[in-house]
């Protein structure tokens, strides 16, 4: 019984942060971008050619040569385009605002006098965060999926290594995909909400969250930097593509979802250090 | 019982009205008090605390507090502004850690039993505080959603009530956003009374009210209180607290300068006398042989304090006739608490740093 | 009125923010959490790697029959490649490479699907492939990049190769499979994608020049190896300074084979498996069919007796051993452009000795005197006046009256057999 009356602060908390325009507006920019996508190859392949234009077309972002002649690749073009930035840009807006956006708007004090208590709140805080990463994932992928049955033919789906899978497969991996996306979040949500916690201000943890997000990525792409690298929590974000290899290379997965699992610890257990002994004073 | 250092260095000298009758007054309200107007046992206490403190930063916000809120009252806590009101309350809520002492709400220690206390405890803190983006019910529904103790198979029931209860049913559906201050007020009231409570909370209720909101907030409060709920309320409105609480309590620059019935605080300042004649100086000559402390002399009229053990008026009033003076009106004034809570915190305008 | 009683005591301590004490406790919870994150990245390859394994003592001669005797002939693993020649790391240095590796700018080297400007990216930077294979006539090689995949497939006759980065295939017809042995993987147009590619070519050049020792073991892919170390003799302006070379103690299979310079520092070229099975891969690891939509390109078809250089541009080969230096007369190698040995696993094998210019000195381009005038410096001598370039391996000067010298040996040393050619 206890646990179902749980439940209902989590679905109050789902309520609140799915029914704001914010929100319905971040879904909205996530689902642009593979229609951007798609319709940018469309125009550029009409005539035969190729995207990226360079003959190695290694340039552009990963899958994109793979569209015109496959559909469903215009799903893995889009979340690896989004990956990099816009989701966990996404994600750093509604993690950071989660706590601090209470604490600034005031209610924060009535939920803790309610009593939501500390622990509680926070995890249902986070458990919110980490459902809008799925959701916001299953928007591009879907999104993509669409766009990319639409405007292109779809069959048989060639793995990065040459060979074919049917359809229905390359589906389930595309699923298997945006999960793994979703999960690749699971580092930043984490160290949004720490932020969160760290201050009163919703839009002030907004932005140090994505200046976060932006350095990280920056650092993660110098070379002289590369001793860092591999514990920078983007480092491993591309290994989703390795489910469409075959066979399937499981190591970098692992490592990317070892490390989100770090990061939740971490950045998880120091937004509980710092919520659970706070002063709530706005 | 222990009581706030009354006559503390600096606290009477800073006061700027009457000084000397200020610690008069404040000693008096000390034995009324003592005297047992407020409960000794705990089980009839329903906020105790101990030498609560609380430093910010740098200020000292709340300074060696020792407040008894007995079972079954509405308790008026007063103060001026910055004068640690606020942050008492949050305290008390476990909102904030306190530097030290401690604080006990209905018989178990803030903030470590917060989760076993809260529920039975109604709170409006610093106004109210809503999500905009929703509508007064989804906020309230939220709140109560946010309390593991409540029901959720009578939740809706229960909004509902505390919506009529508050007069917002007819606004009930409209964005909390487009709310006026004193809807926002009574929705906060709202949350406050979404369960039956022992004991609520309530940070200046009426600020933004109008008039009417004032007497339904105000009749609300006795009808709570009748009903077995304490109440303790913050208020820089006097006459309210004077209309409607049993107990009071004043604070000044974190500092408790005293606590008791409200009875006991208004008598607490001694009668004033006052003798309108076109004699003050002799008037005035004999009344401070009387023993009246504080003397004004206006053009007309005197007006002095009494003495703890006042003279019998009338032989009074006979011996200023019997030396002359044309006494043209003889009489007490009614002292009020307003009087009482200058006489304690001061006339001065300037908020205490 | 009924009071909500609170369901059952609750304990005292749980949930709100308590004293200094237990706030600093409550921050110890994620310090701990990232200590022994820290601890466990740091210790556990440690430990894993602690201890080289104890092997019954052997001698450079047993191992080196160990190898050639060996009979393992499939394998499956990933092979990590690192190859720093202290090039300028920008793109340049593969195009560099890529010129001078890749036959002529025309026919098939067009396709990004082509083996040559595929593999000669793996001269520079680090890369992970996976290599499978099943006898010399079925192997499969794919260099695994983020997102992308380049697989080369040979079965039998059949070479196909798909570039997933740009959704193209290349197919070529080898010649008869020869019944020469080769190396597991084998080496690809002077790439070698194997550690037992490289040492195959290392230890047939060693013969008589090196000496050869063996120096201990050492865990590698997670299985014990005896460690061969070939350190160049009689030689004294090569650049090489040490291989070592680690052969697993079961199969005598090379594991993983590392260079370095002379002149110090990290090594030159370091390939070795980070995982590896010696059992037979699933057969269909071998098969290729184009999939659908995929633009497939044709490759000519070497003839398996040509030599990997182009006709009339036959490299002459100056001094012995690691003093090897080879010399190509670039203004024939223009013409001759365009006819390359397309014939990806053909390679290495057939080098023989002068292969410590591989990669290098198999074939050029006519865009090698521009690629050497944008990273070379100008040097002259009594032979007149050329340009050189520097790697941490490789030097090459290229005269300018069109004379290319190239060879694991120091600049000085190409200068003074530019002297002496005059
Ligand atoms: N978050 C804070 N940080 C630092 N100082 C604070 C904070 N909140 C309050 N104070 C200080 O503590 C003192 C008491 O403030 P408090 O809010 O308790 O007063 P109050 O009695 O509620 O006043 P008011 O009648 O104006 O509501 C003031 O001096 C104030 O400046
Ligand atoms: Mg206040």
């Amino acid at each position: 019984m206890r646990v179902w009356w749980s439940l209902g602060l989590l679905r109050s908390e789902l309520v609140t942060v799915f029914r704001r325009w914010r929100t319905l507006a971040l879904f909205g920019v996530l689902a642009g971008v593979p229609l951007l996508v798609g319709i940018a190859v469309r125009i550029e392949t009409r005539n035969g050619g190729t995207v990226g234009g360079g003959p190695r077309g290694d340039n552009g972002p990963a899958f994109l040569e793979q569209v015109s002649n496959n559909g469903l690749f215009l799903t893995f073009a889009s979340l690896a385009a989004t990956l990099p930035f816009f989701l966990p840009m996404a994600i750093g807006v509604v993690a950071g605002d989660s706590v601090a956006g209470e604490a600034g708007g005031g209610t924060l004090r009535y939920l803790l006098v309610a009593p939501a208590g500390r622990t509680r709140l926070l995890v249902v805080k986070y458990a919110s965060v980490l459902a809008f990463c799925v959701v916001a994932t299953l928007v591009v992928a879907l999104s993509g999926l669409i766009v990319g049955f639409a405007l292109f033919p779809v069959g048989e789906v060639t793995t990065l290594s040459g060979t074919t899978i049917p359809l229905s497969a390359g589906m389930l991996r595309a699923l298997l995909i945006a999960l793994l996306v979703a999960g690749s979040l699971v580092g930043i949500a984490a160290l949004g909400l720490f932020v969160s916690t760290v201050t009163d201000s919703g839009i002030a943890a907004m932005a140090t969250t994505v200046g976060l997000l932006i350095t990280v990525q920056i650092v993660d792409t110098i070379p002289q930097l590369h001793v860092v690298q591999p514990y920078l929590f983007p480092h491993y974000w591309l290994s989703f593509a390795d489910i469409l290899r075959d066979p399937v290379q499981w190591t970098g997965i692992a490592k990317n979802l070892g490390l989100q699992a770090l990061y939740a610890a971490v950045f998880g257990s120091a937004a509980w250090a710092r919520f659970t002994t706070r002063d709530v004073t706005a | 019982m222990a009581q706030p250092q009354a006559a503390a260095p600096g606290e009477s000298a800073t006061t700027v009205g009457a000084p000397r009758t200020a610690a008069e007054a404040r000693a008096a309200v000390t034995e009324a008090a003592e005297q047992g107007g407020v409960a000794g046992d705990t089980g009839d206490v329903v906020i105790e605390t101990r030498r609560l403190a609380k430093q910010y930063r740098g200020t000292l916000a709340v300074d060696g507090l020792d407040l008894r809120v007995p079972r079954g009252s509405v308790f008026g806590f007063l103060g001026p502004n910055g004068s640690g009101k606020t942050t008492t309350i949050r305290m008390l809520m476990g909102l904030i850690q306190p530097t030290s002492g401690s604080a006990r709400v209905l018989g178990r220690p803030m903030p470590n039993a917060a989760r076993s206390v809260l529920p039975r405890v109604g709170a409006l803190i610093e106004g109210p505080a809503l999500y905009g983006f929703l509508s007064g019910r989804h906020n309230l529904l939220r709140f109560d959603a946010a309390d593991p103790t409540a029901d959720p198979r009578t939740r809706k029931a229960r909004v509902g009530a505390a919506l009529e209860r508050v007069g917002l049913a007819a606004a009930a559906d409209k964005k909390a956003r487009a709310y006026s201050l004193g809807m926002k007020q009574r929705l906060g009231l709202a949350a406050a009374l979404l369960q039956p409570r022992e004991l609520l909370v309530l940070d200046e209720p009426t600020n933004g009210l109008d008039p009417q909101g004032m007497r339904e907030i105000r009749a609300l409060v006795r009808e709570l209180a009748a009903d077995g709920t304490t109440v303790f309320l913050s208020s820089h409105l006097l006459d309210e607290i004077e209309q409607v609480c049993t107990h009071a309590a004043v604070m000044a620059r974190g500092r408790l300068i005293a606590q008791g019935t409200v009875a006991e605080l208004s008598a607490g300042s001694r009668g004033r006398l006052g003798v309108t004649t076109p004699d003050v100086a002799e008037a005035a000559r004999l009344l401070a042989a009387r023993g009246l402390t504080g003397l004004v002399t206006e053009e007309q009229k005197v007006i002095g304090e009494l003495p703890a053990e006042p003279p019998d008026l009338a032989e009074l009033n006979a011996e200023l006739v019997g030396a002359g003076v044309r006494v043209r009106g003889f009489g007490l004034e009614r002292t009020s608490l307003e009087d009482t809570f200058v006489a304690l915190t001061g006339e001065g305008f300037d908020v205490a740093g | 009125m009924a009071l909500i009683q609170p369901a059952r005591p609750e304990p005292e301590q749980p949930d709100e923010p308590g004293g200094r004490g237990r706030k600093l406790a409550r921050y110890g919870v994620p310090v701990a959490v990232a200590g022994v994150a820290a601890a466990t990245i740091g210790l556990v390859p440690a430990l894993a790697d602690a201890g080289d394994p104890s092997l019954p003592s052997v001698t450079a001669e047993q191992l080196l029959t160990k190898i050639a005797a060996s009979q393992t002939r499939t394998v499956d693993g990933t092979v990590k490649v690192t190859t720093d020649l202290g090039l300028p790391d920008l793109s340049g240095g593969s195009a560099l490479l890529g010129g001078l590796g890749t036959p002529g700018s025309g026919g098939s080297g067009d396709s990004p699907a082509a083996p040559q400007s595929q593999l000669t990216q793996l001269l520079t930077g680090s890369h992970q492939l996976h290599v499978a294979a099943d006898g010399p006539d079925r192997q499969k090689i794919s260099i695994i990049e983020p997102a992308a995949e380049y697989s080369l497939i040979r079965n039998g006759t059949q070479l196909w190769a798909y570039d997933s980065g740009s959704d193209q295939a290349y197919h070529a017809t080898l010649p008869a499979p020869s019944q020469q042995h080769e190396g597991l993987g084998g080496a690809a147009d002077g790439v070698p994608t194997t550690p037992q590619a490289a040492a195959e070519q290392v230890l047939k050049a060693a013969d008589g020049t090196s000496r050869i020792t063996v120096d201990g073991t050492a865990r590698v892919a997670g299985r014990s190896a005896y460690e061969l170390v070939v350190t160049p003799e009689h030689a004294t302006d090569t650049t090489v300074g040490a291989i070592r070379i680690a052969v697993d103690s079961a199969t005598g299979v090379p594991l993983k084979f590392t260079l370095t310079p002379k002149g110090g520092g990290k090594a030159v070229f370091d390939i070795g498996f980070t995982r590896v099975d010696f059992g037979t891969p699933a057969a269909g690891t071998f098969t290729f069919t184009p999939p659908k939509g995929v633009k497939v390109t044709e490759g000519s078809t070497p003839s398996r007796a040509a030599s990997p250089a182009p006709q009339g541009a036959a490299p002459t080969v100056l001094g012995k051993g690691w003093d090897t230096i080879a010399v190509i007369d670039t203004s024939a190698l223009n013409k001759g452009a365009g006819k390359g040995a397309d014939g990806g696993f053909a390679g290495f094998g057939a080098q023989g000795k002068d292969k410590p210019a591989r990669g290098s000195g198999d074939s050029g381009s006519g865009d090698v005197s521009a690629l050497l005038n944008g990273f070379g410096s100008k040097v002259s001598g009594s032979f007149g006046t050329g340009t050189a370039v520097h790697t941490r391996l490789v030097n090459a000067l290229l005269t300018d009256k069109g004379t290319l010298y190239v060879g694991a040996v120091t600049q000085s040393a190409l200068v003074q057999a530019a002297d002496a050619a005059k």
